[in-house]
């Protein structure tokens, strides 16, 4: 019978309608959008927080219907949006933080690298001054005659009247536009005996154990140095080249250690913590056959060691 | 009576954040809904003056949003130009894929 056909189909349909999901094409836009962010390699771990306010936002959606529906897809749309947009700014906000580091370890290399450009400058003025005024000195000593009784046996370093002829203005002034730059940039080294600074020759008078008035600076780093080990003893070697006798080279050593020494006392060192010693031309830094080498070894060296370590100073 | 306050604080920080660069027209939107909210509640229709904050809300997070990461992508290439700028000047080569 025909009714009975349109009746069963009928009842089909109403079947059909009733088991099929209900399709809301803004709640699946936007739960597709969260689901691709979750998935996301580099956002997924980024904006959990306005990732879960958007997934609440979405399920009220699910659930709503009419008017309140429509404001809902409004809201989730844009808390959506904000997810999206706040794991961007994290990822970001990273690769800026990397960029901060990259940039800081750049500078501290430039840094590094000026730093490292200055010292060789300095020390080049330094080795080329010292050359230069060992050179005069010769030349001095050469056009003026030594005196018998006072020059005879000494070295040229230690002949005071034919160093003093030296006219200051040609010999020293040179060295003294950069001797406090110098001596402001000297720095602890480590030496054989321990922690060590060095004084360069330049900071005492030509071929005399007298301080140059401009040698404070040297000076007073030296006394930083020494006061940051207060326990330690004070070893202060005086040294020279390989020109002119043992005897007069030790001499001068000494007495250079010793005018050291007067300068540290007089800025409150304790005499007790300092030894001296004179080792002339006994250990040399470099050979003595050139200017530039004999310039280095005239030295005066200010060493921290340990109490009572090296007995036979002064 | 509907919270007005709490969609003023989102819109003046993202005003703050530099939303007006980064986000006008959300700034925009949010604006207008808020002064629409006002007008409701004027005329005695919380209903719609929630609805409307809300929206006002939403939008001024989302202008907040995008603000931060406007900002942060501007920092970001500055940085890369300054990098490149000191590598140029240290002789150091650019890294693969290097922003320029």
């Amino acid at each position: 019978m025909p009714w009975r056909y349109t009746l069963v189909a009928a009842a089909s349909l109403l079947a059909a309608c009733g088991s099929a999901p209900r399709r809301d094409l803004d709640y699946d836009r936007m739960q597709a959008r969260l689901d691709e962010l979750a998935a996301d390699p580099q956002l997924s771990k980024y904006a959990t927080a306005e990732r879960a306010f958007a997934e609440t936002m979405l399920r009220r959606l699910d659930v709503a219907g009419g008017k309140e529906h429509e404001q809902l897809v409004y809201l989730a749309e844009r808390r959506v949006d904000i997810a999206y947009i706040a794991a961007q700014t994290a990822l970001e906000a990273d690769e800026l933080a990397r960029l901060e580091r990259e940039q800081a370890a750049l500078l501290l290399d430039a840094s590094r690298r000026e730093t490292e450009a200055a010292r060789e400058e300095l020390d080049r003025q330094r080795r080329q001054e010292l050359a230069r005024l060992e050179e005069a000195q010769r030349a001095a000593q050469v056009q003026v005659p030594v005196p018998p009784a006072v020059g005879a046996g000494l070295p040229p370093e230690t002949a005071a009247p034919p160093v003093e002829s030296v006219p200051p203005a040609q010999a020293s002034a040179p060295a003294a536009a950069t001797l406090a730059e110098r001596l402001a940039a000297i720095a602890p080294e480590l030496g054989p005996r321990g922690a060590q600074m060095t004084l360069e020759d330049l900071a005492f008078e030509p071929g005399r154990a007298t301080l140059r008035a401009d040698a404070g600076v040297g000076i007073d780093r030296m006394l930083v140095f020494v006061e940051r080990d207060a326990h330690k003893t004070i070893r202060i070697e005086g040294h020279t080249d390989a020109t002119g006798s043992v005897e007069a080279n030790r001499d001068l050593s000494l007495r250079r250690a010793e005018a050291v020494r007067d300068a540290l006392v007089a800025r409150g060192i304790p005499t007790e913590r300092i030894r001296v010693y004179g080792l002339g031309e006994g250990e040399p830094l470099a050979p003595n056959e050139d200017a530039e080498g004999r310039a280095l070894n005239r030295r005066v060296v200010v060493i921290l060691e340990a109490a009572d370590k090296t007995p036979g100073g002064v | 009576m509907p919270d007005v306050d709490g969609a003023v604080r989102a819109l003046a920080l993202a005003t703050e954040s530099g939303a007006a660069t980064y986000a006008p027209l959300e700034l925009r939107f949010a604006t207008e809904q808020l002064d629409q909210a006002r007008a409701a509640i004027a005329g005695g229709d919380a209903k719609q003056a929630r609805l409307l904050i809300d929206r006002a809300a939403a939008n001024g997070d989302l202008a907040l949003a995008k603000a931060r990461l406007g900002r942060v992508r501007e920092d970001s290439r500055a940085k890369a130009a300054q990098i490149a700028e000191l590598k140029a000047r240290l002789g150091v080569a650019p890294a693969a894929g290097e922003r320029p």
